[in-house]
């Protein structure tokens, strides 16, 4: 494996409800390499978006609140830098991208004055020389007319533009690496395509690592060199994406890929599209043993006593499964 | 983990008793409770009785509040005037609700025409504050207590009006409402068995906190001289009977009555934000 | 002169009059007339202040207005640093402060709040001026130009009568504003918190932006716009509040000549206010709406 950008050990955040204590994060591991992307994924609700605002230390406090854990980014522990220090890292190094662009600016500002603000706050340059740069920044991601966007609201361009817009604002400082939550999800599928190319294309460009987080084991095939498996609150299986497609070592990964459609092959009669039986488990108080034990197919009694670690199986495809262990 | 149920009566009713201020609340309309109902019984001298031999005390062992100009013992005056007060403000609420939720809810159930023309004139009544639209009515009604709490009651019905609309709507957009019409159920049913019910805890919260609204209504109205008539003790009218000795020092004819209004008007209001707390999953995140 | 009471009126006398104020025609006749007047300008003639209404209202109204807009002004002051402290420290300590205040504004009769204040800044404290009107009566009034005191002291060159004029407006314009100020409080403090929580908030911390900043100059202004929109329901409120503080105050005002009119029961000074009160709201409306396309760019002007 590469050098590691990022490196996160036992990440815990906790959210304080009414109902109790929810362990949205509950010992989440992995590594980013520099200059690769990592596609995180898993369903809703199992903690992806939680994992990364707690790398950007956005975690909404209270009710939530990092626990414990290391999160390494560029050779130091970010949960330890003070407040001043973390927002200048946020928008310069360390940059993040979210799932809606429609709501994602500030609709009261227009465009350039947004870009300026952020560009002017990491980097020591003039009013002019900002707007300049913003404008350098939306002919980079293919905006037509970039001149004209910047004096616009955000309600006048479309949502496959404002989330180029966003990108263009995340990538203006030429982060180290940038953390992308479901950046396609909301945009219609021929413009997904689009997005999708356009980060990785300046990914090569700028040389930065990627945090892809998505629901759609697709997206990572097409994007990604690594991919981690998330299941309630914990990594449950990391590999390269080569040896997870062609080796899925978990009982979830497994069940997630036979839920998806294979365009190009009829489903057989007997072999349907599958479904994964049974709930996520509760946040709340959980099990003891393995998180995954009731959905599982392959479940015998040390699953219901103990819980797996996350076992390195060579080459860096890690699976947390007493099959494997 | 057993999935405890949050919607449950019970569990909301936990919810409340766990808010300290709700409780506070409660705690309060239950003293005026026992105001409306017992308040004259509750203090060892009439309201009514005159005696020029002890006016204008201030407040001592005798008369903890003080006396007034005629001598009457000021508690005895505020405990016998809550039924007054409060009474006028509920009979507002009774009126805005009654009148006001069953417009609202038409209105914003058919839409269209309907809804526009409601809608106009309930925008043209709440273009006024409720204290002019009052002294309005009130003027046309010619001024007593009575008259203060349907003038207050007829502000009410387009405040009443544009929240039940708003429900409406929203109900109306739900899926299992869709579904229902497009089942074929009647309007007037789905308007009955969906509409209202769903639309039932916000008009609640409104009419406890309007309720609070209605006493300061109340009380502002008798100070102008729009409401209750001499000698009846209600809480405004007794402020515009002490106002004239404010400027002298006798401040106890004055404020006494105020607190009382006070606290009446926060009791309602704290309820009220405490059972919108507990019925808004929204707001419960801590 | 019917006031006096029927005892005092000769038979002829109360014909007269009833002539003289149009009492001899079927209501529906007079209900044409006072429209067919009104469209002219005329809202009657107010026979407890022996004038036109018109001319009254007219008259008063610049004491109404300096009376509100001072209150308004306060209010604006106060209430927004308030309701942004409060938003920003969520029940800490000083949102906690600030909640008591609200609460208490929004719970005390205004009229009961302003008596208040004159017994303890009048009678036990000395500091504020008798609860009588615009100006000491020790003071002349100055020429009438705008009919605001404040601006036509000063046009007159007179700091005494300005400062007098500023004095006597100090408590009736606090009373006034605090039952507003709580409701300004509250709203902002909600819309800020619910601001707080929006996507581009997010989006501005994550890329670097302080949380006083990303407060100041990113939720602030769109938490503004629904506070906006009620500052004009809050100026008509604070008109119709202004009634009772007219009363308390002695103030010479519109609200005061309401609270006559229905004393005298001489209803065209009633109805003249209403009528009155409606065409300033209209006006007060017209403002909003225009304010409200320069601080949101989405809202579009037909």
């Amino acid at each position: 494996m590469k050098e590691v950008l990022l490196e996160i050990r036992n990440l815990q955040t906790h959210f304080k409800t009414d109902e109790g204590e929810a362990r949205a994060v509950n010992g989440v591991d992995l590594k980013v390499p520099k200059g690769e992307t990592l596609g995180l994924v898993g369903e809703s609700g199992c903690g992806k978006s939680v994992t990364a605002l707690s790398i950007m230390r956005l975690v909404p406090e209270p009710p939530g609140r990092i626990i414990g854990g290391e999160i390494i980014f560029d050779g130091q522990d970010i949960l330890k830098l003070r407040e001043a220090e973390m927002r200048r890292m946020r928008g310069n190094t360390l940059s993040m991208i979210f799932q809606e662009p429609m709501t994602a600016m500030n609709p009261v500002y227009r465009i350039g004055s947004q870009m300026a603000e952020v560009i002017q706050l990491h980097q020591k340059v003039s009013k002019k020389e900002a707007m300049d740069r913003a404008l350098d920044m939306l002919h980079k991601v293919g905006i037509p007319d970039p001149k004209q966007r910047l004096r616009e609201y955000p309600h006048q361009i479309s949502g496959g533009m404002r989330q180029r817009v966003l990108i263009a604002m995340a990538l203006s400082s030429h982060p180290k690496m940038v953390i992308a939550d479901e950046p396609t999800t909301a945009l219609d599928v021929t413009i997904q395509a689009q997005i999708l190319d356009l980060m990785n294309q300046l990914k090569e460009e700028m040389g930065t690592s990627n945090l892809l987080i998505t629901h759609d084991l697709g997206v990572i095939f097409e994007m990604a060199q690594w991919v981690a498996v998330m299941y309630a609150g914990k990594i449950v299986e990391y590999a390269a994406v080569s040896d997870l497609f062609s080796q899925p070592l978990h009982p979830y990964t497994t069940g997630l890929m036979n839920s998806i459609p294979q365009i190009d092959q009829p489903v057989p009669k007997d072999k349907m599209l599958r479904s994964i039986p049974g709930m996520v488990p509760s946040l709340f108080d959980l099990l003891e043993g393995c998180t995954f034990q009731d959905r599982c197919n392959h479940v015998f009694d040390r699953c219901r006593r103990e819980e797996p670690g996350l076992a390195d199986l060579g080459s860096g495809h890690m699976v947390r499964c007493w099959l494997h262990g | 983990m057993a999935q405890r149920n949050t919607d449950s009566l019970g569990y909301k009713f936990q919810l409340f008793m766990k808010n300290k201020l709700a409780l506070v609340g409660l705690l309060i309309l239950v003293l005026i409770s026992i105001l409306v109902f017992f308040g004259p019984s509750l203090s060892s001298y009439d309201a009514f009785s005159v005696d020029f031999s002890v006016k204008l005390r201030a407040p001592s062992s005798t008369h903890l509040f003080g006396t007034d100009n005629y001598g009457r013992d000021l508690m005895s005056r505020i405990f016998s005037g809550a039924r007054y007060t409060l009474l006028a403000a509920v009979v507002s609420v009774v009126i805005g609700l009654t009148f006001g939720a069953p417009l609202g809810l038409i209105s914003g159930y058919f839409g269209r025409k309907v809804d526009l023309i409601i809608m106009r004139i309930v925008d043209i009544l709440l273009a006024f504050p409720p204290l002019i639209l009052a002294m309005a009515i009130v003027s046309g009604l010619g001024p007593s207590l009575v008259n203060a709490a349907v003038a207050i009651g007829i502000s009410y019905i387009p405040i009443f009006a544009r929240m039940a609309r708003s429900r409406a709507i929203h109900v109306k957009r739900m899926d299992y409402v869709e579904s229902a019409i497009a089942l074929g159920s009647s309007r007037v049913r789905i308007i009955l068995t969906d509409v209202l019910p769903n639309s039932m805890t916000p008009l609640i919260v409104q009419a406890t906190v309007y309720t609070g609204y209605g006493i300061l209504w109340v009380a502002s109205l008798s100070f102008i001289g729009l409401g209750a008539k001499l000698p009846i003790p209600e809480w405004g009218l007794m402020i515009a009977e002490g106002r004239k000795y404010i400027i002298s020092g006798e401040w106890w004819l004055t404020v006494f009555p105020g607190l009382f209004i006070m606290l009446g008007v926060t009791g309602f209001t704290l309820i009220g934000d405490g059972i919108r707390e507990v019925t808004n999953p929204k707001l419960r995140l801590k | 002169m019917m006031i006096l009471g029927p005892a005092h009126a000769s038979p002829e006398n109360i014909a007269t009059m009833r002539e003289l104020m149009g009492l001899d025609h079927s209501i529906p006749v007079q209900f044409i007339h006072y429209m067919g007047q009104l469209l002219k300008g005329d809202l009657g003639y107010s026979y407890h202040a022996g004038s036109p209404v018109s001319q009254e209202l007219l008259r008063r109204f610049p004491a109404t207005f300096e009376l509100t807009t001072f209150a308004f002004v306060l209010m604006v002051l106060c209430s927004l640093p308030l309701g942004v402290v409060s938003g920003y420290y969520r029940n800490k300590t000083p949102d906690n402060v600030i909640s008591v205040f609200t609460v208490m504004g929004l719970s005390m009769p205004t009229f009961w709040f302003g008596l208040l204040l004159i017994y303890i800044f009048f009678y036990k404290l000395g500091l504020a001026p008798p609860p009588m009107g615009r100006l000491s009566p020790d003071v002349a009034f100055p020429p009438r130009v705008t009919g605001l005191l404040l601006v036509d002291t000063l046009l007159n060159g007179d700091l005494k009568a300005f400062l007098s004029a500023f004095h006597q407006l100090i408590l009736p314009g606090v009373t006034l504003a605090f039952f507003n100020l709580a409701i300004i409080v509250r709203t902002l403090k909600a819309d800020l918190i619910e601001t707080l929580e929006e996507d581009y908030i997010r989006t501005a911390r994550a890329m670097g932006i302080g949380v006083k900043k990303v407060l100041l100059r990113h939720a602030f202004r769109n938490a503004l716009l629904p506070t906006v929109t009620m500052i004009g329901a809050i100026y008509g409120s604070l008109l119709g509040g202004a009634v009772l503080t007219e009363v308390v105050f002695s103030w010479p005002g519109v609200g005061m000549y309401a609270v006559q009119s229905i004393r005298y029961l001489d209803y065209a000074g009633l109805q003249g206010f209403i009528i009155f009160y409606v065409i300033i709201f209209a006006l007060i409306t017209l403002l909003v709406d225009i304010s409200y396309r320069w601080i949101d760019p989405r809202v579009q002007l037909d």
